[in-house]
């Protein structure tokens, strides 16, 4: 009997499969073929160094996509995130005034062996993070894939020690918030400043009508990325920050209710 | 002359580990289906990380300096894989550490067949001295 | 030296014997009895996979597959620590004591 759930998942995932195959069967010819066109336009320019007019200066043409083609998308991603993490937010800070601190007694963690192990592993998930996040126009990976992975760290220091550990290592609640505030700032920054010499909004490269002549695309024989660098980073910021904040603040809440909730 | 040699080298040293590294691999597989409880499966499991994944990622980067097809970036690979394969080293004993310390410490798994119980006669005793 | 020939019938041989492998250890991942053998069972799997992740980064010959077997690694860990933490919590990182 307890086999049921796994078949009804399996029944479940099959129908799924089976309803996306179905209407991929019945997709029109001709979006399909518009559809191909983009994706060739994109593929075509994103890197063409010998005719820059639509290009992107990353070789990654995902990042090229995200950040400079649909870049309106990925900001208003990044808007809706900073909203719904905001409530969040707001009730956890809320949680921790009632407390007054909430710097109580910490809980003492899984054993010696996990936390040397978590001490060594840290460093290791900071610096590739903080790579996939600076390397996102050249290789697959980027601003929200590295503040993913940049969020199991503290996540991984919240099982081992607790999350007082987190606190004292320096994610404090309210400069967690401003450096998130920061990284949003910056994003924007880059977003707008085209604007000041009669560009467009979220420009990256030289592009016809504009007075912007671009975020630097080399340095020397180095690939810079042009803005998507500096968006990347933001982003890593952004969303690095978000994932810590919302672990604060599940926490704070989760002592407010236990704490009410005992005596 | 003397480049294409140590490629040679590197390369058939690199498919002999994986090829081991496969058949620990298959062997823990093995250890892991027919063993009895989870503690006797902690060294299947123990054999199928270092063994079975260690072992052929260090094979794996020694393949890649070798690779005439990655060109420029096969210092990356095997950067990238001699790193996965110490992190893998440090991962899996702890893994396999803090599971047994939960399964034991919470009575999560069964410790039927037991042969002998070396833990429990250690807390006994430090409990009743 | 050709070693793209060499490999393109190494890799599949070695990774046919490494499907075995994953095949006997989803099978305990589906009879597993308790929790804890479930979760070993996945780590394995997961060890496995970021092995098949290199192997096929040198099979396509593209390096930026590899990245994956870095964070697979890191995965099955946490993965380890907080179903030891659940266990012997009952909370994630509460800290509201035993």
């Amino acid at each position: 009997m307890r086999k049921a759930p796994y078949i009804a998942l399996a029944v479940v995932g099959c129908a799924a499969l089976t309803l996306v195959a179905v209407l991929g069967a019945f997709a029109s010819p001709n979006t399909l073929s518009r559809v191909r066109a983009l994706g060739e336009f994109i593929l075509y320019n994103t890197f063409n160094v010998f005719s820059k007019r639509w290009w992107a200066g990353s070789p990654e043409a995902v990042t090229a996509v995200l950040w400079d083609y649909r870049g309106l998308d990925t900001i208003f991603e990044t808007t809706v995130l900073y909203a719904a993490v905001a409530g969040c937010v707001v009730l956890g800070y809320t949680s921790l005034l009632k407390r007054g601190g909430g710097r109580d007694e910490a809980g003492r963690g899984l054993t010696v062996v996990v936390k040397a192990a978590t001490k060594i592993l840290f460093a290791l998930i900071l610096i590739t993070s903080v790579n996939i996040a600076l390397h996102g126009y050249i290789t697959p990976g980027g601003g929200f894939a590295g503040g993913s992975t940049f969020a199991i760290a503290p996540l991984l220091v919240i099982a081992a020690y607790s999350t007082e550990k987190v606190v004292r290592m320096g994610f404090r609640f309210l400069s967690s918030a401003v450096v998130r505030s920061a990284g949003l700032l910056a994003l924007a920054l880059v977003v707008l400043s085209p604007l000041i010499y009669y560009g467009f909004v979220l420009q990256n490269q030289l592009k016809p009508n504009s007075g912007f002549p671009g975020y630097p695309a080399f340095l020397g024989s180095l690939f810079l990325g042009g803005s998507l660098l500096y968006l990347n980073f933001a982003e890593f910021l952004v969303v690095g920050m978000e994932y810590v904040l919302v672990f604060l603040a599940f926490h704070f809440i989760d002592k407010l209710m236990g704490g009410e909730g005992s005596g | 002359m003397i480049n294409a040699v140590v490629d040679q080298v590197l390369l058939y040293v690199g498919m002999a580990l994986v090829t081991v590294g496969a058949v620990y691999d298959l062997i823990a597989g093995i250890g892991m289906v027919r063993f009895p409880n989870f503690f006797v499966r902690l060294h299947a499991a123990t054999i199928g990380a270092v063994g079975g994944a260690a072992l052929p990622l260090v094979g794996i980067a020694l393949i890649a300096l070798a690779s005439d097809q990655l060109g420029p970036y096969r210092f990356g690979v095997c950067a990238v894989c001699l790193l996965t394969a110490a992190a893998i080293l440090i991962t899996a004993p702890t893994g396999s550490h803090i599971l047994a310390y939960a399964a034991y410490k919470t009575h999560a798994s069964p410790r039927k067949p037991c042969v002998y119980d070396a833990l429990r006669k250690f807390l006994e005793e430090g409990e009743g001295g | 030296m050709n070693t793209a020939h060499v490999l393109s019938w190494f890799v599949p041989a070695v990774t046919s014997i490494f499907l075995a492998a994953f095949t006997l250890y989803i099978v305990r991942v589906v009879r597993g009895p308790t929790l804890p053998d479930i979760v070993l069972a996945i780590d394995c799997l997961s060890y496995d996979l970021a092995v098949f992740v290199a192997l096929m980064s040198l099979y396509y010959g593209t390096p930026f597959l590899v990245i994956g077997a870095l964070l697979l690694s890191l995965w099955a860990f946490i993965f380890d620590v907080f179903v030891s933490k659940y266990l012997v919590r009952r909370d994630l990182g509460a800290g509201s004591g035993d």
